[in-house]
């Protein structure tokens, strides 16, 4: 191939390149939701458990402990962190021990009357009409009518005091000042439940960012402070962390890699040209999924690029088995039917079978078979992305040494 | 202030005219109020109905005839937290208590005065606009608790709780009464 061909095929390559990764940006959500890896469910009892996993009251609940001051502080500071989270959409339910009439969320005050015992026990006629208004009319006169008043109009037979009452927990949490409190009596402990599901570490961030903005915000005293735990409060935590060693380990992982390239063959264009299945690799892999499922979860996303360090090997075969003065296409025919091998995963198979693949090739077959072949049934896409990909990078370096 | 400080156990009768947008009329009932001590008040009625409510450890109970007790914590219900705390100024003369939850305003003398307490805590400025003690020498003659919504509780004291009401009295009466124009 002549010189302006190979710069021309180069160039049209990278061009493909960028413009799968373009549509790769626009067509490839990036999830963190694990239930992506959770198997699809079949039967209504998976339904439920992978719903409630996610979904459930349980899974969205964060504990809340204020500590670090005076039990009045503490129960002060509660109050007005309830107060405030109560008014945020982004929580479905706060509870702090207070004794709430407006505690009962809206959407379940149209069934009071469904939920409360009342009507089961008598009719709802002029005679019972007559004796709860009664009731009311004293209520009114009496000490509690200050906080009764609002919800009268409303609830005339007050059926909501009774749901409270029903509800209340035959065990829990000491009341000091109102509010729960630990045994000890030297934290205030809350329960809130957030809108966004337990495993959406981004919905979590926003909620636990939101909670830690209102408490500073409410704050009865600068020693109080907050901590805050359940499964929302970890996926935080674990995503943060994760994004913090992947961040470091690629970094390093790249550097050496380029350092490494630079020493053995001593040339910048066969580092840039090494690169290349690398990338050609991750990019087509990315827009296939990006096609087939629209959504990966970025463990997917990590996970395939740990093994996508096979596509690194390609270049390098080619590059080590350069000889001077030898024409780069003939290098290439002479180890690509054993490149070759490692493209469709059942020739890789076969090939890892009979051994008769380099150690570090056979490892990296039985590593791309056991993923592609596994049956993690609702992750189709990390094997079809690893598939992709692995066909792609094998592909280039023969591209490569024919230019 | 200082001359209407008694020793506790204080009691007294009287009539409270609860004024409500629900109510097409004063609500009138008539009892008896002990005061205990600091933080410790009952209020029994006895007409037209019977109940008492007690209040200890900042606790509230209400105790009805043929109805189970019902509590809840006197910081639920800023209308009994400030009428104990306008008793521990009237009764307990502690006077430097009450300055902590309220601007206090007392004003005319010892033949006919008025005490105006307002709450600092804007939490419960939003139930209560202000307490009003109104007096004449060693005795106090009314107390009327004004809501931000225009709802009003009266309470006739002492010996104002003797006085014989018209037969349906208006808000205007009571609050002509406590100023001292009507005996």
């Amino acid at each position: 191939m002549t010189t302006p061909g190979r710069a021309a095929l180069l160039i049209a390559w990278i061009g493909g390149v960028a413009l799968l990764a373009l549509y790769v940006q626009q067509h490839l959500k990036i999830s963190g939701d694990l239930r992506l890896f959770m198997p699809s469910p079949k039967t209504p009892v998976e339904r439920l458990l992978l719903e409630e996993i996610g979904e459930g009251p349980a899974s969205r609940l964060l504990l809340l402990s204020l500590e670090g001051a005076d039990a009045a502080a503490l129960a002060q500071s509660s109050q007005d962190l309830a107060a405030a989270l109560r008014k945020n959409a982004q929580f479905r339910f706060v509870a702090n021990g207070e004794n709430q009439l407006d505690a009962v969320p809206e959407d379940l005050l149209a069934y009071r009357y469904l939920l409360s015992p009342t009507l089961d026990r008598s009719k709802l006629d002029s005679e019972f009409l007559r004796r709860e208004l009664a009731e009311r009319q004293r209520d009114l006169a009496s000490p509690a009518a200050g906080f009764l008043e609002p919800w009268i109009p409303r609830d005339p037979t007050l059926e909501i005091l009774k749901l409270i009452e029903t509800w209340q927990p035959a065990k829990e949490p000491q009341r000091l000042n109102d509010v729960w409190f630990n045994a000890r009596g030297d934290a205030a402990l809350m329960l809130v439940e957030t809108a966004a599901a337990a495993f959406d570490p981004d919905g979590q961030q926003a909620a636990v960012e939101a909670l830690q903005r209102h408490f500073e915000r409410t704050r009865a005293h600068a020693a109080v402070t907050l901590i805050a735990s359940g499964p929302g409060a970890f996926s935080v935590l674990m995503k943060a962390k994760t994004q913090n060693e992947a961040q470091w380990i690629g970094t390093i992982d790249t550097v050496g890699i380029i350092v490494l390239l630079l020493i053995a063959y001593r040339s910048v264009r066969y580092v840039l040209l090494g690169v290349l299945p690398l990338a050609s690799a991750g990019v087509a892999g990315l827009a296939a999924v990006g096609a087939f499922f629209g959504a990966a979860h970025g463990i997917t996303l990590a996970f395939g690029f740990t093994l996508i360090g096979v596509a690194q090997d390609y270049p390098i075969h080619l590059f080590s088995h350069q000889h001077p003065g030898a024409p780069p296409l003939q290098t290439a025919r002479s180890v690509w039917p054993t490149l070759a091998t490692g493209v469709p995963h059942f020739r890789c198979h076969r090939a890892c079978a009979a051994r008769m693949l380099y150690d570090l090739r056979a490892c990296g077959c039985q590593s791309h078979d056991s993923l592609f072949t596994t049956t993690i049934a609702r992750d189709q896409c990390p094997g079809l992305w690893r598939f992709t990909r692995a066909f792609t990078a094998g592909l280039e370096p023969r591209c490569a040494s024919a230019s | 202030m200082q001359k209407l400080t008694r020793p506790a156990p204080a009691v007294t009768p009287f009539v409270e005219a609860r004024f409500s947008k629900l109510l097409a009329k004063p609500l009138i009932v008539s009892g008896q109020l002990e005061y205990t001590g600091a933080e410790q008040l009952a209020r029994t009625v006895t007409s037209p109905f019977k109940e008492r409510t007690e209040i200890r450890d900042m606790t509230v109970t209400v105790l009805r005839e043929g109805r189970s007790p019902r509590r809840f914590s006197l910081k639920r219900a800023p209308e009994l937290r400030t009428l104990l705390d306008s008793f521990a100024a009237i009764l307990g003369g502690d006077r430097s208590r009450v300055e902590k939850e309220f601007d206090l305003d007392l004003q005319g003398d010892d033949a006919a005065w008025t005490l105006v307490m307002t709450p600092k805590q804007s939490r419960i400025q939003q139930r209560i606009r202000s307490i009003t003690v109104t007096g004449a020498t060693d005795e106090p003659r009314c107390l009327v608790t004004a809501e931000p919504d225009g709802n009003a509780t009266i309470m006739l004291l002492a010996q104002a709780a003797a006085t014989t009401l018209p037969d349906s009295p208006q808000r205007a009466w009571f609050e002509d009464f406590c100023r001292g124009s009507r005996n």
